[in-house]
């Protein structure tokens, strides 16, 4: 049997574009393990996403499991398994503290457990996120983080990711490596967006006037990048078979945009469009935590339910809009001989006209679709 | 603008009728159920009885300026409904099916009544609540324009249409009335700057959007109202709102940089939200307080239907 990488959650998002690269691009084995609760289930779920890989047969293995099942990986062959990257997460911000710690934290668990069972096993890396470091401000290395966390966490997940990494570095005798992403708004440097998040569902809600007041420091940074740009650098990271090391899958501050420019970049997009800039939407208005709070409970009786809705979204993330974080990605840099920043200003004023064309992702693609379309633009 | 303007007297009117959020609530006036309403602030409000008119209410809100409308010259007589803007009783129209049935105008009522045969009139129907700003509005450009302009009455008034809610955008309703005489005379108030925005596009906004919108365009009035004065906030003394939930304040001060115990926004509990005559109810109380001082600056603003947005900035004399 041939050596091969273990993608977990091949079904998902970067799961795919992770797999996708490995088979398209390098004709590698993988084996691809997808989220399902029953045979039945997964079955559906390959049989949605075989037609992707036509041609390419030879080179995939199918697996699936749940996370919270006791082994979910007792399916697998250890044998020739020499590499494996832990994709499966779940990774809305509005997740339960009990989902996130059931799924990404012992999930985690599981995913090292069954390292330990592989012989042949090189590298085994968690996608993890550059939010993961949660309300801690400053300098974010690409080492460890505060193994109290003493500086919290915006929401649930954040909290998860950074418990799964600690889950990692309490194996010294595993072969590990943390990658931590970035916000991927768009599936590459055209804007186009398969994976629609809180980031895209904000944009909407200020495009359809439902939110006018934004938390946060305006100069703060967001750390944004392509579905495609973390694939290849995840892809080319676990190639080098590099051991218990960290690196920040983002771009450096310089190259960052800030929430200022962002929106203003948004609002530019918006009012390109006739009918849009007839209703004057106003720009919003920056509040301090404080004084979001007091809309949150000021509108938690009376005012609209949409408004409500909207404000309770932004709220998922809305301390994160108040940190100035300083990304290293010296690792980065230093193991992609490629590496190139993106430029995010065009990126952000692509999606945001992407976005516009598309109805905010009312109308998600099914990611099978995607690779489709990755694949024919060359991930 | 070389001319001053002033704002000389004011006066407000209410029904008798003064009414719990409860009572309200409880007789289907409200769609909120009163524990929300009073939670956000709301506790009484006005409300006319069964055949009152909303000129006799004009007309108790002008009687309290007392000598002040001698010499009037022209009435600027705004409403927030235009319903209101006809004195033919209901169903005069429908039984007649003369058109001077939904054009018996209250202005020219109440000029014939206070007898101020020497005043033109201005009937003002289509700012909704902004309807006193814009008066007022009116007012200054006419004195500015017009040397045989000399005082100017600037009215409004509305009742609840029977039926109706007496709630709106999520607030209490209050029947009510407010005047003011606008002359060259010093005394009062100067007005230091107006400003109008109107975007008809927004006419056929969702009520989601008007509110998700509410505190981006208050702020964009209060904003360009400044500009327009070459203010900055920080000289302005004393905001004088419209009556909203008063938790809406404790956000747009914030948001403004400016203290929330310098928004009038006292009357919200005993009154509601008095449609047009929410800055004069206001000014009023912070009158009482005795806390104004001359060369205090005052800023009022309204948003309603429209969607008009209007501001004024006053320098107490």
């Amino acid at each position: 049997m041939a050596s091969k990488t273990l993608i977990t959650g091949a079904g998902g998002y970067l799961g795919a574009l992770i797999a996708h690269r490995f088979v398209f691009d390098l004709n590698e084995p993988v084996l691809l393990w997808i989220h399902a609760d029953s045979e039945a289930q997964a079955a559906e779920k390959i049989a949605r996403l075989q037609p992707v890989y036509a041609g390419y047969e030879p080179l995939i293995t199918w697996g699936w499991g749940a996370l919270e099942a006791d082994d979910p990986f007792s399916r697998i062959a250890t044998e020739d398994i020499v590499a494996i990257i832990h994709c499966a997460a779940i990774y809305h911000f509005n997740i339960t503290e009990d989902v996130a710690r059931r799924v990404n934290v012992e999930g985690t668990r599981k995913v090292l457990e069954f390292a330990t069972r592989c012989p042949k096993l090189e590298h085994v890396s968690l996608l993890s996120s550059f939010y993961a470091s949660g309300l801690m401000a400053g300098i974010i290395p690409e080492a460890p983080l505060t193994p109290d966390h003493t500086d919290g966490f915006t929401n649930a997940y954040e909290r998860s990711k950074a418990s799964s990494e600690d889950e990692l570095l309490a194996r010294p005798d595993l072969p590990w490596n943390i990658y931590r992403v970035g916000l991927v708004i768009a599936d590459d440097a055209s804007g186009r967006v398969t994976q629609f998040n809180a980031f895209h569902r904000t944009l909407g809600l200020f495009h359809d006037g439902y939110l006018s007041v934004m938390p946060g420091d305006p100069d703060s940074k967001l750390y944004l990048v392509t579905g495609k740009f973390v694939a290849r650098a995840v892809v080319d990271l676990v190639r080098a078979r590099q051991r218990h090391r960290i690196v920040n899958v983002v771009h450096s501050p310089e190259h960052g945009l800030s929430t200022r420019a962002i929106i203003n970049t948004m609002f530019e997009v918006f009012e390109s469009d006739p009918q849009y800039r007839r209703l004057q939407f106003p720009r919003p208005i920056w509040t301090d935590h404080e004084g979001f709070e007091l809309l949150m409970e000021g509108l938690s009786g009376l005012g609209s339910p949409r408004v409500r809705k909207a404000l309770a979204n932004v709220a998922l993330f809305a301390r994160q809009m108040f940190v100035h974080k300083v990304a290293v990605n010296r690792n980065l840099v230093d193991s992609l001989p490629w590496y190139e920043p993106e430029n995010q200003a065009l990126l952000v004023r692509r999606t945001c006209e992407f976005l516009m064309r598309h109805q905010f992702g009312r109308a998600s693609r099914p990611i099978a679709e995607t690779i489709q379309t990755l694949s024919g633009a060359g991930v | 603008m070389s001319i001053d303007v002033y704002i000389n007297c004011q006066a407000v009117a209410f029904p008798e009728c003064l009414q719990t959020v409860e009572a309200s609530a409880a007789a289907g006036l409200t769609k909120t159920d009163a524990l929300t309403l009073r939670a956000s602030g709301f506790g009484h409000h006005r409300v006319a009885c069964a055949g009152a008119s909303c000129d006799e209410l004009a007309r108790r809100a002008v009687g309290d300026l007392g000598s002040a409308i001698m010499g009037v010259t022209t009435i600027v007589y705004a409403t927030v409904l235009p319903s209101n803007a006809n004195l033919a009783h209901q169903g005069a129209f429908e039984q007649s099916r003369d058109i001077r049935d939904v054009a018996r105008y209250p202005a020219s009522r109440l000029q014939a009544d206070l007898d101020l045969g020497q005043a033109s009139v201005i009937g003002l129907t289509q700012q909704a609540t902004t309807g006193m700003l814009g008066a007022i509005r009116i007012a200054r450009a006419l004195l500015v324009a017009e040397p045989s302009q000399s005082r100017i009455l600037c009215v409004v008034a509305d009742l609840v249409p029977p039926g109706a809610l007496y709630e709106q955008s999520f607030s209490l309703l209050s029947d009510g009335a407010s005047a003011c005489v606008v002359s060259r005379e010093p005394g009062g108030y100067r007005l230091v700057a107006n400003h109008a925005i109107t975007i008809g596009a927004l006419l056929d906004a969702s009520d989601d959007q008007i509110a998700g919108t509410h505190f981006g365009f208050c702020n964009r009035i209060i904003t360009e109202t400044l500009v327009v004065a070459g203010l900055s906030i920080q000289e302005i003394d004393w905001i004088v709102p419209q009556n909203t939930s008063p938790k809406v304040w404790q956000i747009l001060a914030r948001s403004l940089g400016f203290p929330l115990e310098r928004v009038v926004r006292w009357t919200v509990a005993d009154v509601g939200h008095v449609l047009g005559s929410d800055n004069l109810v206001n000014l009023q109380a912070l009158e009482a307080t005795g806390q104004l001082k001359s060369g205090d600056r005052l800023l009022l603003f309204m948003a309603s239907f429209g969607m008009n947005w209007q501001g004024l900035i006053l320098e107490k004399v």
